[in-house]
């Protein structure tokens, strides 16, 4: 996972044959001009392998970025209120709604009248045109990988026409638990199916946070307890408790902490990690 | 648009439009105009006008369309639908049609229990082929088919809804 403007590309594999999808968007802002230019190439990406849903994002990918636990248990809980209605065409409004009652201030260009307010596709613009404002409010985006849940309280976007959404207005929703489910104005399946793609992702993050400053190696922040071998010396790890680094330990010379995973969770020999 | 088209023809039609744009647009040009002509049953498509318009209202919203020039720089998924609305009245019967079809997809196929509901029904004007509308997963068209059908052969039988219907699908393959 990382901070990112895109979003997974994907295509039909019945729609190969058509040579329009472009390969990349380069915007240069002119004086008074604007220039836009696609190329159309191949797709060399073969999706057909990509199944449902089958990891989560790791506490620690998640700290890296700031993760705010509790805003995101807010978010979730507001969502879930609608949990049993039907929808009623009013998804935008609704998240707007569960941002409210999950203590945000909801940015006027987002909010009832504002130049952003009336499509669902349009958070995702107002927010990357408005980063420090998408902050301010308490979010930031991230890029999920294929097989990637959308984490708790997340708002996640569909653009126009995606995954069977509305070709007119896209579609938004709050994510109620760990990526299953999400909630606008009625609740449902997050929808990951291979043709769906990867909407847009933005997660509540702390308030000051900057982005990827919770990313610093050895960090415990996110971490369950337990040993981790070291990101900087790989003959070290370091032992977590409480989020916060609580002992050390180095291997013998020339021998490697081992570990699993990319959590970099230390394989234990007894009561240390094991060197090798 | 007829997706069986050969790929020469496609980009034939796209080159034409792109050039259109291009002296319309004057200070913008897009060499990947999603304007798609179309023909045959559904007659010819509205020509295309540069200049996005207000469009009908989105829960109780005014939308003005986000042009495709402001979207390039921020939401690169989103240009192609963009210019979609552009090249096919944003306003208008057209988009009212979609806006309707849209509205009964919305209300009656979003549920998990549209999804897991395995019940079949024939309607010409939901598919893949050609003058058909297709939201590109199979258990939406497949609701489309059971409950939307009248608003689904109302757009198909719109030569602008059509378009515009097609053309933010093709956008989804594209991406």
């Amino acid at each position: 996972m990382a901070l990112a403007p895109g979003k997974a590309k994907r295509f039909y594999d019945d729609m190969r044959d058509v040579p329009l999808r472009p390969a990349g968007v380069v915007a240069t802002l002119l004086v008074g001009a604007t220039l836009v230019a696609c190329a159309a190439a191949p797709d060399a990406r073969d999706l057909s392998v990509v199944g449902e849903v089958s990891a989560d994002l790791t506490p620690a990918e998640l700290a890296c970025e700031g993760y705010d636990s509790t805003a995101a248990g807010r978010m979730a809980a507001a969502g879930a209120k609608r949990d049993g209605q039907r929808s009623q065409k009013r998804c935008y409004s609704y998240v707007k709604k569960h941002l409210a009652g999950a203590g945000y201030d909801v940015p006027a260009d987002v909010a009832s009248g504002g130049r952003y307010a009336g499509s669902a596709y349009m958070f995702t613009t107002w927010a990357r045109k408005n980063p420090a404002a998408l902050r301010r409010l308490g979010f930031a985006e991230v890029k999920l990988k294929l097989g990637e849940a959308p984490p708790k309280g997340a708002i996640i976007v569909w653009g126009r026409g995606e995954c069977g959404y509305s070709k007119s207005h896209g579609h938004i929703e709050v994510v109620i638990d760990d990526g299953g489910r999400a909630c606008s104005d009625f609740c449902g399946r997050v929808k990951t199916s291979r043709k769906c793609g990867i909407p847009d992702v933005f997660i509540p993050v702390r308030a000051g946070s900057e982005p990827g400053s919770g990313c610093s190696k050895d960090s415990c922040a996110g971490r369950a307890d337990g040993w981790y071998c070291s990101e900087i010396k790989d003959f070290s790890a370091f032992s977590c408790k409480d989020q916060n680094i609580s002992g050390g330990y180095q291997c013998a010379t020339g021998k490697k902490c081992v570990f699993s995973g990319q959590s970099r969770q230390a394989t234990l020999q007894g009561a240390v990690p094991q060197c090798r | 648009m007829p997706m069986n088209q050969p790929a020469s023809i496609l980009r034939m039609k796209r080159a034409l439009v792109a050039a259109s744009l291009a002296a319309a647009l004057a200070a913008a040009a897009f060499a990947c105009s999603s304007a798609e002509p179309t023909g045959g049953a559904l007659g010819a498509a509205p020509a295309p006008t540069a200049s996005p318009t207000s469009t009908v209202p989105n829960e109780g919203e005014p939308v003005i369309p986000i042009s495709p020039e402001e979207q390039a720089p921020y939401n690169a998924d989103e240009v192609c639908a963009s210019q979609c609305a552009v090249d096919f009245a944003a306003t208008g019967p057209a988009a009212q049609l979609l806006q309707d079809l849209d509205d009964c997809n919305v209300e009656q196929c979003y549920g998990d229990e549209a999804d897991d509901d395995p019940t079949t029904k024939a309607c010409a004007a939901i598919g893949a082929g050609a003058g058909q509308i297709t939201y590109g997963l199979v258990e939406r068209d497949r609701c489309l088919s059971r409950s939307c059908c009248a608003q689904a052969q109302a757009c198909a039988g719109n030569a602008g809804c059509s378009a515009l219907a097609s053309c933010i699908e093709r956008c989804q393959v594209r991406n």
